[in-house]
């Protein structure tokens, strides 16, 4: 009983409108309030601030890259503040768990709020790394495998005080060696409820990507429809 | 020397194969097919046999009886029931054998499996394909870079498209250096059910000079990628690829042609002498001891 009474009042409990507040949002300029927390799912960037410009993320478990499943820590820093301009930087580091891959990852994060319209630019330089044993010589070798060039582009619309709508377009501006070869289109409907939060979307990988578990680099163009659910705590 | 009455060539030449339930792609595994099939008789059948044993001839009469397990238990060409499995065989001989790759798991297993080896001692390993199932080219692929030290073309994948009415590229596969380089003396198990990706890892791997490839015969010839199936009445089943797996310059690879010649030989041909078909009956980890003995062997 004492545990829904508290549910109740979380979700009652008043907050401000996306409009006045787009924090907690993934994929934007602008931090936590210091020890403002935000928790997501073990696949999602949780965050905590931890000044007036600074918070600290960790993805518990990160599967972006499913050859490099593993845990990721990274910070998120405000550099320039104004009414309307935001841009922060987010550098990140991935551990896979076979030990044997890091990904480092700098992003610059920037973000045009005009009243309830926002523009995102987030720009991204994936580095992966591999850590290699030869068996016959007992040695390990680090050396870069991997280079991405990640860019985003995306609108926020605020719908109301609770409801936002997101749209995004990313391409992959430099994928192992080739450029702009595929891009992802998303959408997605964000709700509030107190300190719950829910965004239900869809998007589309369009264009010839590079993986590394089933088919490798593709030759043909690939169109790939995809849902997106991400649900979080904020408070 | 003769089988019911014909020279054993010619009963097997008179044996058909168009109810065997799997491919046989290659001369090799056609006459192996036949092999397996030639002791196959109606129940209460009585079949004559003279057989030369170190010069004796010896007849005898063979009555055929009810064997209730499936047909591929009976004709041995059951897949895999595990994806992977290791275990050292001497103080520095590991062993690790592939079921399939089909997922990340099969990838995980194999990097998992060499380090596990390393740490407990093992030098040299026999890495055995037999029955391997095939799977998934890229892991394929993944699983070959830990025994190559540099990225190196694996195959150009083409599908059935029929807007042109013509194959399509689909994607490349490209072998990566891994977590791990296993560059230590190795010797790959294959047997003629080798199948697909399963021919891919011993295409790549025989070339390499710390590998050597080891078995009776060569693998299936069946490297194109699957996928189309025509289901008849009575549970036929038509199966045929619906893709083709390429090398750099366009050509199939490991998949037989009109000569029915294709697949991984492997370099080093176990000889179906009287003695190793007698040893292979009696122990089925035959071909495994045979590669123990050839890496204590080695220089």
């Amino acid at each position: 009983m004492r545990a829904i009474l508290i549910l109740i009042v979380m979700l009652g409990s008043t907050t401000s409108a996306w409009a006045d507040d787009w924090r907690g949002l993934r994929n934007t300029a602008g931090t936590l309030e210091q020890l403002e927390v935000v928790l997501r799912l073990p696949t999602g960037p949780s965050a905590i601030g931890v000044g007036p410009s600074t918070e600290l993320t960790v993805t518990p478990m990160d599967i972006s890259d499913l050859s490099a499943i593993g845990t990721r820590l990274g910070a998120k820093q405000d550099l320039f503040q104004s009414d309307r301009f935001t841009w922060s930087v987010a550098p990140s580091l991935l551990q896979s768990w076979s030990l044997g891959r890091n990904e480092l990852r700098l992003q610059s994060l920037h973000s045009l709020t005009m009243s309830r319209h926002r523009l995102h630019l987030d720009l991204g330089l994936e580095l992966g790394v591999l850590r290699r044993k030869t068996m016959s010589t007992d040695s390990s070798k680090w050396h870069v495998d991997r280079v991405h060039v990640p860019a985003e582009l995306g609108y926020d619309f605020a719908w109301s005080g609770r409801t936002l709508l997101r749209g995004s377009l990313r391409p992959m501006v430099y994928d192992e060696g080739r450029w702009l070869t595929y891009t992802h289109v998303r959408a997605a409907w964000v709700r509030r409820w107190g300190v719950f939060h829910l965004a239900l979307g869809a998007g589309a990988l369009i264009g010839k990507p590079s993986e590394h578990v089933f088919l490798g680099t593709y030759d043909h163009v690939l169109a790939f429809a995809y849902p997106q659910i991400d649900l979080w705590f904020q408070f | 020397m003769s089988y019911d009455g014909l020279p054993v060539e010619d009963a097997l030449a008179a044996t058909p194969l168009h109810c065997y339930p799997i491919g046989l792609a290659t001369n090799a595994r056609r006459r192996a097919g036949r092999v397996r099939l030639l002791g196959m008789a109606p129940v209460g059948a009585v079949i004559e046999v003279d057989v030369d044993r170190g010069g004796e001839v010896l007849t005898a009469s063979l009555e055929a009886e009810v064997d209730a397990r499936g047909v591929r238990e009976r004709l041995g060409i059951e897949p895999p029931q595990e994806r992977s499995e290791t275990r050292m065989l001497t103080e520095d001989i590991g062993y690790l054998k592939l079921g399939w790759e089909a997922t990340l798991s099969s990838e995980w297993d194999v990097r998992r499996g060499l380090k596990q080896l390393y740490a407990d001692g093992a030098r040299r390993l026999v890495f055995d394909l037999r029955d391997n199932d095939g799977g998934t080219d890229q892991t394929a692929a993944n699983i070959v870079g830990m025994f190559y030290d540099e990225r190196r073309f694996y195959e150009r994948i083409t599908m059935y498209d029929r807007r042109i009415d013509g194959q399509r590229v689909i994607s490349e596969v490209w072998i990566e250096p891994q977590e791990v380089l296993w560059d230590l003396p190795t010797i790959v198990l294959l047997n003629g059910n080798t199948v697909s990706s399963g021919e891919g890892i011993a295409m790549m791997l025989g070339p390499l000079d710390h590998v050597t490839t080891v078995g009776f015969e060569g693998t299936a010839a069946s490297f194109g990628s699957s996928g189309s199936t025509t289901k008849f009445p009575e549970g036929w089943s038509l199966v045929w690829p619906a893709g083709r797996g390429l090398d750099a310059d366009g050509n199939i690879l490991l998949d037989s042609d009109e000569t029915l010649e294709g697949g991984v030989v492997p370099e080093h041909l176990i000889e179906w002498t009287s003695a190793n078909r007698i040893a292979l009956a009696a122990d089925a980890d035959f071909e495994i001891d045979y590669a123990v003995e050839l890496l204590e062997e080695a220089p």
